[in-house]
């Protein structure tokens, strides 16, 4: 490793100081290393089997690999966006719980001004929240609104 | 860094970000008023709302003017750059919003979200344009963006309009990656995210030759370039532009065109003017290269539309490759002339694209040139404005588009940048005929019989005239703002100019 390692604690001024050495990019010597043996290893391996392998094919060896199941259909057909809209929901919640998280380690630091702030932004999520809600995406009940409208003839082709 | 006298956040720092403030409360008012709405022209009561919001954060930049300073630990600067740009950006959220009032009820798509999408825009580009950090700076832009992706596609029934969106998203997502690569890789070479801090470290590299620093920042700065070139759709990052201008509805198109476009040319000149100022020699050519490809392959693209939105996305992107000559003549008047254009070409863009959207009827039938045939007789308001506005775009005097150029091409050069400055002007040339298709459409041309009523014309070749449209007030209203502006611009552009000037010495002198 070079003489300088970078981590937590190293002011603005001693990460200017080490990144304008020249041994600097020497830091990143061992990724370029390990890169390289991923590499080879890889080629390796698939060359090596090619070379010496035994090949006998057979028609349930030849099929797509699924977790041990018996694959059934096409992966690729229409489903309800309401999903997605769930998924983009969870994310929104998980960011709250990032800052929620810090905001509580540092919570008696930052005393009233943070609790205030706090407020204020889980009162934003919560406008967000309050909107989501009235428009029916927690909603599983309607299927009818939230199915993908497609045209009968891609429809036709996606369902089966 | 604080003393325990002093409280962590002072109060005039909230003051600072006032206009994003009121933004976001009205913002998030219209949806707790659209939530439960259900019937059908939802918009009705929360236009209004985005309106009075949209104002009050115009009113909300002067106050913040009267504080000018530093706010949270560095991160956002309130000077005359953030201010010019606050204001500029808070009036063209004001004039969409009044140009979607005509617009959505005749497209049947009047809800809410639609207002409350246009003030989160504003919102991430308030941030854009005072951001002195570059984390902050992405953020906002991921706070625009995102509002703009969706905005795209508001015309869901309509194919091109999504395809518009999905374009937009995946391309503009990968654009935003470049930029935050490049961020990576400044604060890997100077150690901070700040943009004076980074200035600092560039300008002043201790002893022992900081040749590997000083690529690892090219690299980080031709990132940067990547990204912001992509959102100011800038010549080789331009191809979406057309495909996602003639998509989007007609309002959100002139929005796209110029507060988005303005904010982006904000980041851009902060980072690059006074972040990455010491390395200027190296990324100076990347701009230059930008600039000539953008005039001109804008300018000739333009000259084969036909489709109104598809001439004017390539007008707006030979029209960011005429910003960008200004932006490669760097110093303060370089940056001023690159600020009044941004406000010239804001009135005039958006001008334009308002009585696009005016005429575009149901499902945005009329957007052909070809259908503004006779339009000059038949709706003679509307077709002067639309004349205004395409007569500063080419640059004749008495517009502010003229004036734009002058200090374009003057700055460009007092920095010697004289071949950029002949293919500009000849690019100017080049543009008037495509500009003035419209206005030779609207004043020489006689409206087509259609052929249900000459049986021996063919068919396939006509586009019907514009049938007759009543004018609605917010849309006379956006009319007569921008031919006001555009005029102005074009009679005593002194007052915005000095302004311009004083602000860019602030920026580029602390």
């Amino acid at each position: 490793m070079g003489e300088y390692t970078i981590g937590r604690g190293n002011s603005t001024r001693e990460i200017a100081a080490m990144t304008s050495t020249p041994s600097y990019m020497a830091n990143y010597l061992p990724i370029l290393i390990q890169f390289v043996l991923a590499l080879a290893l890889a080629l390796g391996l698939i060359v090596a089997s090619r070379l010496i392998g035994q090949r006998r094919p057979g028609k349930i060896k030849l099929s797509p690999y699924e977790c041990g199941m018996t694959p059934k259909g096409d992966v690729r057909s229409g489903f309800a966006v309401k999903f997605y809209l769930v998924a983009i929901v969870f994310i929104l919640f998980d960011i709250e719980a990032v800052f929620l998280l810090p905001w509580a380690v540092e919570f008696r630091r930052l005393r009233v001004l943070g609790l205030v702030e706090m407020i204020v932004y889980i009162a934003i999520v919560l406008a967000g929240f309050t909107y989501i809600w009235k428009r029916g995406v927690l909603d599983w009940n309607t299927p009818e609104r939230n199915e993908p409208t497609l045209p009968p003839s891609v429809a036709r082709t996606g369902n089966h | 860094m604080t003393s325990a006298a002093t409280p962590l956040v002072p109060a005039v720092y909230y003051l600072r970000i006032l206009p994003e403030i009121v933004l976001t409360v009205f913002g998030a008012v219209i949806m707790l008023i659209e939530g439960p709405a259900r019937h059908v022209g939802r918009g009705r009561t929360t236009r209004w709302v985005a309106l009075v919001g949209a104002l009050t954060a115009f009113a909300a930049v002067w106050i913040q003017s009267r504080h000018p300073g530093y706010a949270f630990s560095h991160l956002f600067r309130v000077d005359g750059f953030t201010v010019f740009f606050g204001f500029l950006l808070t009036a063209i959220a004001t004039v969409i919003i009044l140009m979607a009032m005509d617009y959505l009820p005749q497209q049947h798509l009047d809800r809410g979200e639609f207002y409350a999408l246009v003030l989160f825009g504003t919102v991430g580009m308030g941030f854009m344009a005072g951001a002195t950090e570059l984390i902050l700076m992405f953020i906002a832009l991921e706070i625009s963006s995102i509002s703009t992706y969706i905005l795209a596609g508001y015309r869901r029934h309509a194919p091109k309009s999504t395809e518009a969106s999905l374009k937009y998203l995946l391309l503009g997502s990968f654009a935003t990656a470049f930029f935050l690569y490049g961020i990576a890789l400044i604060y890997g070479a100077t150690g901070t995210t700040q943009i004076s801090a980074i200035a600092r470290a560039l300008a002043h590299p201790s002893a022992g030759a900081a040749v590997q620093t000083g690529q690892i920042v090219l690299l980080g700065a031709a990132l940067m370039f990547i990204g912001l070139g992509f959102k100011v759709s800038a010549v080789p990052f331009q191809v979406w532009t057309p495909d996602v201008y003639e998509g989007a509805p007609a309002p959100v198109t002139a929005f796209m065109s110029a507060a988005p476009k303005a904010a982006a040319f904000a980041i851009f000149l902060r980072i690059f003017t006074v972040a990455l100022a010491a390395n200027s020699h190296a990324w100076f050519w990347l701009l230059w290269a930008a600039a000539l490809l953008s005039m001109t392959v804008g300018n000739v693209a333009a000259l084969l539309q036909n489709n109104f939105k598809r001439m004017l996305a390539y007008s707006s992107i030979a029209q960011a490759g005429y910003i960008l000559v200004a932006f490669a003549a760097l110093g303060a008047d370089g940056v001023s002339a690159v600020m009044f254009y941004l406000a010239a070409y804001a009135a005039m863009n958006i001008g334009a694209f308002a009585v696009v959207s005016h005429f575009a009827h149901r499902d945005e039938r009329y957007v052909d040139i070809r259908n503004y045939a006779g339009l000059g007789f038949r709706a003679p308001w509307p077709a002067f404005c639309l004349s205004v506005f395409l007569f500063s775009l080419i640059g004749v005097p008495l517009t502010g588009g003229f004036f734009g150029k002058v200090y374009i091409f003057r700055a460009a050069l007092h920095s010697h940048l004289v071949a950029l400055t002949i293919i500009g002007l000849l690019n100017s040339a080049l543009a008037a005929y495509y500009y003035l298709r419209p206005v030779v459409a609207m004043y020489m041309r006689e409206a087509p019989v259609l052929p249900a009523l000459a049986p021996g014309a063919p068919a396939g070749n006509i586009e019907p005239p514009i049938p007759p449209t009543a004018m609605s007030g917010p849309i006379a209203v956006v009319l007569a703002l921008c031919v006001a502006v555009v005029i102005w611009l074009g009679v005593f552009p002194g007052s915005v100019l000095a302004y311009a000037l004083r602000s860019a010495r602030h920026l580029l002198h602390g």
